[in-house]
Formats: C-alpha cells, structure tokens, sequence
C-alpha cells in the first residue's frame, strides 16, 4: 500500500494544512483526503505542486509498504 | 445542471403528479370504469376478474411513482449517482417484474394482457441493466472524488 507522508514534510516545513493547500491550489479538505491516507488517486499536478511548496521529493510524501 | 436538464427533470415531475392525480381517481374510479367498459360490449362476467386485476396494479404503480418521484428530487438536486438512486432503481424494477407475474396470472381471463405482461418485463429488463450502469458510474464518482 501506499502511504501518504504529508503530514511529516509539512512539519518540517512548518506550515499549515490551510497555508499549503492554498499554495498548492486545492481545497483544504482534499488535502486532508491526501493527508490521511483516504485518497484513492492523485494527480501529477498536484504532486508536482506539493513537491514545489515544500521543497522535497516524491518519495519525501510517498512511500510504499508491503500490505501483510 | 443546464436548461435542458431543469425542463426535463420539471416535465417528468409534472407527469408524476399526474400519474398521482390518476392513481387516486382510479381507487374510487375503477369499478364504475370497468363496468362502463365491459358493460358496453356485454362482457358482464369479466367485470369482477378486471376489477380484480387493476386493483392489483395499484399498489405496485403507486410505489413506482413515489419512488420515480424520488429519484427525480435526487436528480434535481445534482445527488444522481448515490447509493439511495441505485436502490430506488432497483425498486422500481421489482415493481415491473410484479406487474409482469400479476398480468401474467390473469393471462387466463385476458389473452392480451401477455403483451402487457412482456412490457412490464421488458421494462424490468431495462431497469437492471440501468442500474448496473449508475453502479459502475458510482464508482467511478467514488474514485473520482477521492481524486486529489
């Protein structure tokens, strides 16, 4: 499974799930979706823009699990 | 929604008050309708049987109607492909498929009524492969939403 490390990257950041929603340009609640592991796809755009606004890889915010 | 979409969902809610309007007249209506009909072409002795056939069809047109009803309220209110849709598709289905038995059954006493019978089915036919499709498009909405 995949899981979203979102939350980890925006506390080093220190930055707001509201502040990077607002950069990233998509809704505070979508990005809670992606937060909390609920969303079922993301797009490129998005995960290029979240990459941009915190500075970081792809594999900064995800990463990949073995399901047990 | 646009235009096109408002007139439609309107006409079709209008139509379903008027079905209403002809369920309710036909609770009270029927016997004098079916003596009237009957009456005049000297088939008294169908008159008990034909009563006995639409009253049957009542509850089944009464429930499809509320139901249709719903679903347009749903629609109105851009709710289209949810889980509640998909039930009273379903439901409506199964008031076809009751409708197709009943006119089936009564097949003994009216021989036409086997065309009315395969409608019902037919339309109850028609029903379960709609409802497939707003399963699969409720997917498809489902993933679609929890698409950031």
């Amino acid at each position: 499974m995949i899981i979203v490390n979102l939350d980890v990257m925006m506390a080093k950041r220190k930055i707001s799930l509201g502040e990077l929603a607002a950069r990233v340009g998509i809704t505070q609640a979508n990005l809670s979706v992606l937060k909390t592991n609920k969303a079922k796809a993301i797009r490129f755009s998005t995960l290029e823009a979240i990459c941009h606004e915190l500075q970081c890889s792809i594999a900064d915010i995800l990463e990949y699990r073995e399901e047990q | 929604m646009n235009g096109f979409g408002k007139k439609s969902i309107l006409i079709s809610k209008i139509l379903c008050y008027i079905i209403y309007a002809a369920i309710t007249l036909a609770t009270v209506g029927i016997p004098f309708f079916v003596k009237l009909i009957f009456g005049s072409i000297g088939a008294e002795a169908l008159i008990p049987k034909a009563t006995a056939m639409l009253y049957f069809s009542l509850p089944p047109a009464l429930t499809a109607t509320v139901f249709l009803h719903r679903l347009l309220v749903n629609i109105s209110a851009e709710n289209i492909f949810t889980e509640e849709n998909i039930r009273i598709i379903g439901i409506l289905a199964v008031c076809c498929a009751f409708v197709g038995v009943l006119y089936l059954a009564f097949t003994f006493a009216f021989r036409t009524m086997i065309l009315v019978s395969f409608a019902a089915f037919f339309f109850c036919v028609m029903l379960t492969v709609i409802r497939s499709v707003f399963c699969a498009a409720y997917l498809i909405k489902q993933e679609n939403d929890l698409t950031v």
